[in-house]
């Protein structure tokens, strides 16, 4: 595991606070190691891509962290079709 | 007792008892009435003032003899008759129970209080081993996606909080067809084979376990039972005008049950809740058409439930209504103003019911003369305010005017004998139930569960004076709703407003119309016949206050014990757990329910499921609502349109990431900024966290 002190971590853009914003919406810790890890895609991809936008990492989030699981309602129990009788008038 | 159908003799008996004694009573009062009426008046408004008077003397006479019935049968130690007493066993702890399913629908009501009382009802059957056997439905026909979000989090909190052996389940219509009783039917269409009986409970019904297990039991033992109806008794009220309608419920309430039921037996009404159905014959033979004739009577049936334990009954079913069983209770409209809105849909609805009496056939006589009483219930007030014109007319054109009963007779001197006692009788027949009540409640030593027979007395006499006030301020506003009505004026179908508070100026708009027509009409009898002025103070002065004393009803009472009922001191488990409201607020609170499922990535990822698939139409316009709503926000797009892309994980996972990456100063922006805020005030605000292994496995694929 990469070990980076908090204080290395000096990419402060808006992409990537709106990333950190975002894990932390979706109850992720925001601690340093995630922000290094973080730090280490988002320099992997600008090195390949120097333009990028924050929905381009959005879209890739799911991908580097494991993001708690979709909110689950609880389904329906399944269906018995019936049909209802109406009065002849 | 009540085997087969020999309970029909009994009732053909008792109903030809309460027949004679109305006629008798009413030819009695009209005999009375017509010696007084001054003959100056002409022949046809004399005529129509006794026409007039029979049908309210009739009808408030019903209303005695159903209480004096009802007296008997408390008195006498309950009705033989009745299914409570003759199949009394209940199962024992354990012993498996028919399929049930309870069912409550809702539409825009309080959520965490409508969710609070389903908890408590659960819990109850929780306690007796009981909340296994039962499914529970939350069937939604909630538009307003701030609203029906709510009610999914709640349930979905709900169920996690009682385990997840619980079968409890949210479901929303997308399309409201036909009211309640589309709900109701929608939910039988898909679930109704299922089960063998289906509870019905209402936004603000508390039911007991004991009791859901006693209607269970009933409709085991007594295979011929459609419906059995609970006598709800009405809790959990707050304001003085919700206390009033619960101590009147509590105090008086009782009597007009028990006669009511001794009198219908087996064809007696359905509610529309606190109530349990047979669901094979219910699905069967209750299905509600649009009405097909002219006006009012064109479109769903409003008042649905007369008319499905009317179907149940001509289908061969028995509709019972059980004063015996306990542990039924619901709520008042909170204030006056909702339960005149609540009047207003009743009226409607119970008015639509002459087109079903003229063209539904096969009905039996008890479900006709049920329809017959809800059409009269809104119709006396008409009658009365045409009885108040030519009384006064008729009393104008006499010799000279002397009301013998302000408010009510302005044509009957109290000297002469036969006025006097037609003055008494109509006085008994008001206010004897309540005497009747009381005198109830002492021989059966209850008065103490009321506070004191002091305390008790005092409570039905200031009860008694609201409801003098209020009665003429009912039939102004009845009035005007039959109006309405008649000439098919349209009405908004809202939710009930359960919890409370209104405005003065939302009062005095409400009865704007009714004050001018009241101070008009007393000035005009003032102007004209100053000695009836007195005559119609006590009908014109409460209206002319109506807002005043609607704002003094909606207030709390400085005391709890304000019209003490028994449930105050000794609230039942139930009640007592339903005070307890689910708190199953907004994660975020700064953010609008609907902001939250967008921004929120547990709600609007859709991950590993397996989303809808659409095209074509519907694909253009949920990929034009949420253009629309990422560029201006939710308030750019109506409730339908939010719900459709609340409802639809793709399309909300496309607004989602649109939000997130919304422009500085747009809406989204706005609500991101706020949601970093709620993050930074409250950073465990965050959703659960992922797992640490899962979380490394990824991080070395990634890195690798």
């Amino acid at each position: 595991m990469l070990q980076i002190p908090e204080t290395a971590l000096v990419t402060i853009n808006q992409p990537f606070n709106q990333v950190l914003l975002y894990l932390r919406a979706a109850g992720h810790d925001t601690g340093a190691e995630t922000r290094a890890r973080l730090q280490h895609f988002v320099s992997l991809h600008c090195g390949r891509q120097p333009s990028l936008s924050t929905r381009q990492l959005l879209e890739k989030v799911p991908q580097w962290f494991d993001l708690p699981d979709q909110a689950a309602f609880n389904p329906l129990p399944p269906m018995t079709r019936g049909s209802v009788g109406y009065p002849d008038e | 007792m009540s085997d087969g159908s020999s309970w029909r003799r009994v009732a053909f008996r008792r109903r030809l008892l309460l027949v004679f004694l109305v006629a008798t009573q009413t030819l009695t009062g009209l005999v009375l009435f017509a010696g007084n009426l001054s003959d100056q008046a002409g022949d046809w408004s004399t005529s129509l003032l006794l026409i007039v008077f029979g049908i309210l003397f009739a009808w408030i006479g019903v209303g005695f003899w159903t209480a004096v019935f009802g007296f008997i049968t408390l008195r006498s130690g309950g009705d033989s008759w009745s299914l409570s007493r003759s199949h009394s066993a209940s199962p024992t702890t354990g012993e498996p129970i028919a399929p049930t399913a309870v069912v409550m629908p809702i539409f825009h009501e309080p959520v965490q209080r409508t969710i609070g009382g389903l908890r408590a009802v659960i819990r109850d059957l929780e306690q007796q081993g009981r909340a296994d056997a039962l499914d529970f439905y939350l069937l939604s026909d909630s538009r307003d996606p701030e609203i029906w979000l709510e009610e999914q989090a709640a349930c979905e909190k709900l169920r996690e909080e009682l385990g997840s052996h619980h079968r409890l389940f949210y479901r929303r219509r997308r399309v409201n067809l036909n009211h309640k009783s589309g709900n109701i039917a929608d939910f039988m269409r898909r679930w109704g084979r299922q089960y063998r009986y289906m509870v019905v409970m209402d936004a603000d019904s508390l039911l007991s376990a004991n009791c859901i297990i006693r209607l269970i039991t009933l409709m085991e033992s007594r295979p011929q039972a459609g419906i059995i109806q609970t006598t709800p008794r009405l809790a959990r009220a707050e304001s003085r005008f919700a206390r009033l309608q619960q101590f009147a419920n509590r105090c008086y309430g009782r009597l007009y049950s028990a006669g009511l039921a001794s009198i219908q037996l087996g064809e007696a009404a359905y509610w529309g809740h606190n109530a349990i159905v047979r669901v094979a014959p219910f699905m069967a033979h209750c299905g509600l058409r649009k009405l097909q004739g002219p006006g009012l009577f064109s479109g769903p049936v409003l008042s649905h439930d007369f008319i499905e334990a009317a179907l149940m009954g001509r289908a061969g079913y028995e509709v019972w209504l059980e004063p015996a069983i306990s542990g039924s209770f619901e709520e008042s409209p909170p204030t006056l103003e909702d339960d005149l809105t609540r009047d207003r849909r009743w009226c409607r609805g119970n008015l639509q019911h002459i087109w079903l009496l003229a063209t539904l056939g096969k009905v039996r006589l008890a479900h006709r003369m049920a329809l017959v009483t809800g059409i009269l219930a809104y119709m006396a007030s008409p009658l009365w305010l045409t009885f108040l014109g030519l009384s006064g007319y008729v009393a104008m054109a006499g010799p000279e005017a002397t009301p013998a009963l302000p408010g009510v007779l302005a044509t009957t001197g109290v000297s002469s004998g036969n006025g006097l006692l037609l003055v008494a009788t109509t006085a008994l027949l008001l206010f004897g139930p309540r005497m009747l009540a009381l005198a109830d409640h002492a021989l059966t030593r209850r008065a103490k569960s009321f506070g004191g027979m002091i305390r008790l007395i005092a409570s039905a006499f200031c009860e008694t004076l609201v409801a003098l006030a209020l009665a003429p301020i009912r039939m102004t506003a009845h009035t005007l709703y039959v109006i309405r009505a008649t000439f098919n004026l349209p009405l908004g179908w809202q939710g009930q407003n359960r919890a409370g508070s209104t405005d003065l100026g939302t009062s005095i708009r409400r009865f704007g119309l009714p004050m001018v027509s009241a101070m008009i009409t007393l000035a005009m009898v003032h102007w004209q016949t100053p000695a009836l002025t007195h005559w119609a103070l006590p009908v014109a002065l409460p209206v002319l206050l109506a807002p005043v004393l609607a704002r003094w009803l909606n207030n709390r009472p400085a005391s709890r014990l304000w019209l003490q009922v028994p449930e105050d001191k000794q609230p039942p488990p139930v009640i007592a757990s339903a005070g307890a409201e689910a708190s199953s607020r907004r994660q975020w609170e700064s953010l609008t329910w609907v902001e939250q499922q967008v921004l929120s990535p547990a709600h609007a990822r859709t991950g590993s499921s397996s989303p809808r698939v659409v095209s074509g139409k519907k694909r253009q316009r949920l990929h034009q609502l949420v253009e629309r709503c990422a560029a201006y926000g939710q308030s750019a797009l109506d409730h339908g349109e939010m719900s459709l892309i609340c409802s639809h994980p793709p399309a909300l996972e496309a607004l989602h990431l649109r939000a997130w990456h919304a422009d500085t100063g747009s809406p989204w922006r706005k609500a991101l900024d706020r949601l970093a805020r709620a993050l930074e005030d409250h950073p465990e605000q965050g959703a659960a966290p992922a797992t640490r292994q899962r979380e490394e496995a990824l991080w070395i694929n990634a890195a690798s």
